[in-house]
């Protein structure tokens, strides 16, 4: 044992200094993290979501919306402040802590929810891997503590190091702070801008998964009672794809339509295939609308939230 | 439980405790079931044949061991070698030789339904099933004596630290250690940790984080360019190098923490001079097993046919070497591409030699440097077929990378991670390449700086590494 007592020292006087650095690095990324936030708001779209906006209209979903909807035709159409929360690859668990991240500090008029046909299925290996961008959140929010938990069953072990929580943040920090959000415009909208490429034209045909995760619908059903004791008003979209698929005995949809009329929220389907948009020119490819096709999305949104909801009389 | 698991850095350290505990006879025992536990963690049904492989290298080096008559030794030995490679055969390749011989009658218009296995592949086995067969030779060569306690050659077969993906050890250096196993000193388990930190860094932040953009651009092919396809080909032998190079850091070390001393499997290997000297440095522990019990025997065998006896030997060595790594075409196409660089080689060799001398190049550093970067963008160009699922996804990646120019794919988080990583890594490789003496960090005589950089790897694997459920490429062989 005696020979051992040098090296057991040195190993925990090298522990106490672990611990130490770990938490100047947490104090550190967090400054980085606030700084990054001020200088690029639109750019830092998930920091931006969870502690300062206070739009009336918030708009929620993956890349699918963050190109899609226009907050400015919105905002003049509606008449309310809109920021749309949009992000690429984030799929529910991000969403949905970004939802409870708004109402947690205020009260929205209104959450535009783009969702899809396989919104309740079991999050891919890429989507749960996406989940460490809600890392810094996770001493602060329960729900967040929860979606982590999902990744591992050692998850939380390792979000007890402060440096892991903003692990791969640094570059993004750094480049945000000097970077300015050329490639968004107002309410955090980033346009697509050309077409889809002649090699992308030909397989239109969509498989989707059919499968309920009952973990992500709990959480779904948490959150929309959430929203339903604060008298927020919640709209689901279908953001349009160009793609030839049915949808129609999916699970998850099939679920989400249920769910829905439970909670007595508006679908708005129809722009989903909608011939007005099913053009090749308006897409930047078989997911995304491009600058083209958003405008006109927008405004057939517009029109379908005013008329749905009598949008005007119940904000 | 992978390296990079959590259960495995909890069982780790459990299992270096205990070690130490345990009695000195009880040692190879207590090891033996370590290791049998770590195997049964990921694949327990197929403990069953580690433990009859185990058995038949037993009873077949015993038996040899036994018998004077060298005909009758020889006759065990290839019997003992068709028994042990049998397994192998039937989980890795009878589908691929089945798939083939169906294609190859079809060719002649006849068709047959060969029958196929749809078994998982027993982690580990092309590493043990080399252990094995390397014991069975040297046991016939009287290179090493018998060995008579079934729970060292069980241990050597089933060593947790090397059984999922090497170093390929041989039995005349794990026996003599495994009889007489020690406690662990305490610079056994500093060396041996640092050796497993580094291999961590080099796993997690730079082999993952390059596998980001390599698998994103090699997992679709058809939508990237030319530009991006190059790019990402010459990261891609960085990524194994990285990938395997780390993966095998972390077994020695581990090792290592128990006393014990595995053979290296990598000796920076981009600063080979010639493609003979990179597999000097490559994967050195399964070159070194390839040349001891297939191309030595051969080009022993053929030496009347002078250099082209080399260069056959050359060819059906790597050719053995690429289906190793996999029942697939493009490992086969691999493997010969590597037999003709180094045949090419063997053949200009002398004229080479000459010419180097004649313009005194030997030490000029342009030249040197000039000479590593043609061998890396040859070695980067073989390893495309190593990447792609088939031969012709192989040649449509060089045919794009020759006549598709474009904008180049940009992930700019990714390949800035991945920038400053492979940094850290050829600041370090050409330190102990170039100025082995010169700043050294892990081995200061200062305390102060050798914590400094153990915080600062530390920091980059935690703050930097790919921390979500990354695989180790050679994890199915």
């Amino acid at each position: 044992m005696k020979r051992y007592k040098g090296i057991l020292v040195k190993l925990l006087i090298f522990v106490a200094i672990v611990i130490a650095t770990d938490i100047v690095c947490g104090k550190f990324f967090r400054f980085l993290e606030l700084k990054a936030l001020s200088n690029s708001p639109y750019g830092m779209t998930l920091e931006n979501t969870m502690w300062k906006i206070q739009s009336d209209v918030v708009i929620i979903g993956a890349s699918e919306a963050s190109h899609s909807i226009i907050p400015q035709i919105l905002e003049d159409s509606l008449g309310m402040s809109v920021y749309n929360c949009g992000k690429d690859g984030c799929r529910f668990y991000i969403q949905n802590a970004m939802v409870n991240g708004v109402i947690d500090r205020y009260t929205p008029k209104l959450i535009i929810w783009s969702v899809g046909p396989d919104f309740l299925s079991t999050p891919s290996v890429e989507d749960k891997g996406n989940l460490s961008q809600i890392n810094p959140f996770y001493s602060e929010k329960q729900y967040v503590k929860d979606a982590l938990k999902t990744k591992s069953k050692y998850e939380s072990v390792k979000l007890c190091s402060k440096a892991y929580l903003y692990n791969s943040r640094l570059f993004v920090y750094l480049y945000k702070m000097i970077m300015p959000d050329y490639e968004y415009e107002y309410g955090a909208y980033a346009p697509l801008r050309g077409t889809m490429s002649d090699s992308k034209l030909g397989n239109r045909e969509k498989a989707w998964k059919n499968h309920l995760d009952v973990n992500v619908e709990r959480e779904f059903l948490k959150t929309l009672s959430r929203c339903q004791s604060r008298g927020v008003n919640v709209v689901f979209v279908f953001v349009p794809r160009f793609e030839i698929e049915d949808h129609q005995n999916i699970q998850s949809y099939q679920r989400m339509i249920e769910i829905a009329e439970k909670y007595n929220i508006t679908i708005i389907e129809d722009l989903y295939h909608c011939n007005d948009l099913m053009n090749s020119a308006y897409f930047k490819d078989h997911a995304h609308l491009n600058s083209i096709g958003a405008p006109i999305f927008t405004s057939l949104l517009s029109a379908e939230l005013k008329q749905s909801l009598n949008i005007c009389d119940k904000m | 439980m992978t390296f990079t698991s959590f259960k495995f850095l909890l069982f780790f350290p459990l299992v270096v405790i205990l070690y130490n505990i345990v009695p000195k006879k009880a040692r190879v025992w207590y090891l033996l079931a370590v290791s049998y536990a770590f195997y049964a963690f990921m694949q327990p049904v197929y403990l069953v044949l580690l433990a009859i492989v185990t058995l038949v290298t037993y009873w077949i080096t015993r038996w040899m061991g036994c018998v004077d008559d060298d005909n009758k030794k020889r006759k065990i030995q290839v019997a003992g070698i068709i028994l042990v490679l049998l397994p192998l055969f039937l989980f890795k390749y009878f589908n691929f030789v089945n798939e083939s011989i169906g294609a190859l009658l079809g060719v002649w218009g006849i068709t047959v339904n060969m029958p196929t296995i749809q078994w998982l592949l027993p982690v580990g086995i092309s590493f043990y099933t080399f252990m094995a067969i390397g014991y069975i030779v040297d046991v016939y060569n009287e290179e090493v004596n018998v060995e008579k306690n079934i729970g060292s050659v069980g241990l050597f077969l089933s060593f947790f630290p090397i059984i999922l993906s090497g170093p390929i050890e041989r039995a005349g250096n794990m026996f003599p250690q495994l009889n007489n196993l020690r406690r662990s000193e305490p610079q056994d388990l500093t060396a041996g940790a640092k050796m497993m930190l580094w291999g961590y860094f080099m796993k997690l932040c730079v082999a993952d984080r390059l596998a980001l953009y390599v698998d994103a651009v090699f997992g679709n092919i058809a939508h990237h360019n030319g530009t991006s396809l190059a790019f990402a080909s010459l990261l891609y032998p960085i990524q194994v190098y990285a990938d395997l190079g780390g993966y095998s850091l972390i077994a020695i070390g581990a090792a290592r923490c128990m006393g014990m001393r595995i053979i290296p499997n990598f000796n920076r290997p981009f600063f080979a001079t010639s493609m003979s000297e990179l597999w000097r440095r490559w994967h050195m522990s399964l070159i070194q097993w390839l040349t001891d019990y297939i191309y030595t025997p051969i080009s022993f065998a053929l030496r009347s046919w002078k250099v082209w006896g080399i260069v056959v030997s050359l060819m059906l060595t790597f050719l053995i070497s690429g289906v190793w790594h996999g029942a697939a075409l493009t490992f086969i196409v691999w493997g010969l591409v590597q037999g003709v660089y180094l045949s090419i080689e063997a053949l200009v060799q002398k004229k080479r030699s000459n010419f180097e001398k004649k313009h005194n190049l030997e030490k000029n550093p342009i030249y040197i440097f000039l000479c590593c970067l043609i061998v890396f963008v040859l070695f980067a160009i073989s390893q495309v077929f190593g990447k792609c699922a088939t031969v012709e996804e192989g040649w449509q990646v060089l045919l794009k990378i020759f006549s598709d120019r474009g904008t180049m794919f940009m992930d700019s988080s990714t390949l800035g991670y991945a920038g400053v990583m492979v940094f850290v890594l050829a600041f370090k490789d050409l330190r102990d390449e170039f100025f082995p003496t010169k700043l050294r960090f892990f081995e200061s005589k200062y305390i102060v700086v050798r914590f400094l950089s153990y915080l600062f790897v530390l920091f980059l694997i935690v703050n930097m590494g790919v921390l979500d459920a990354g695989q180790f490429i050679y994890f199915q062989f």
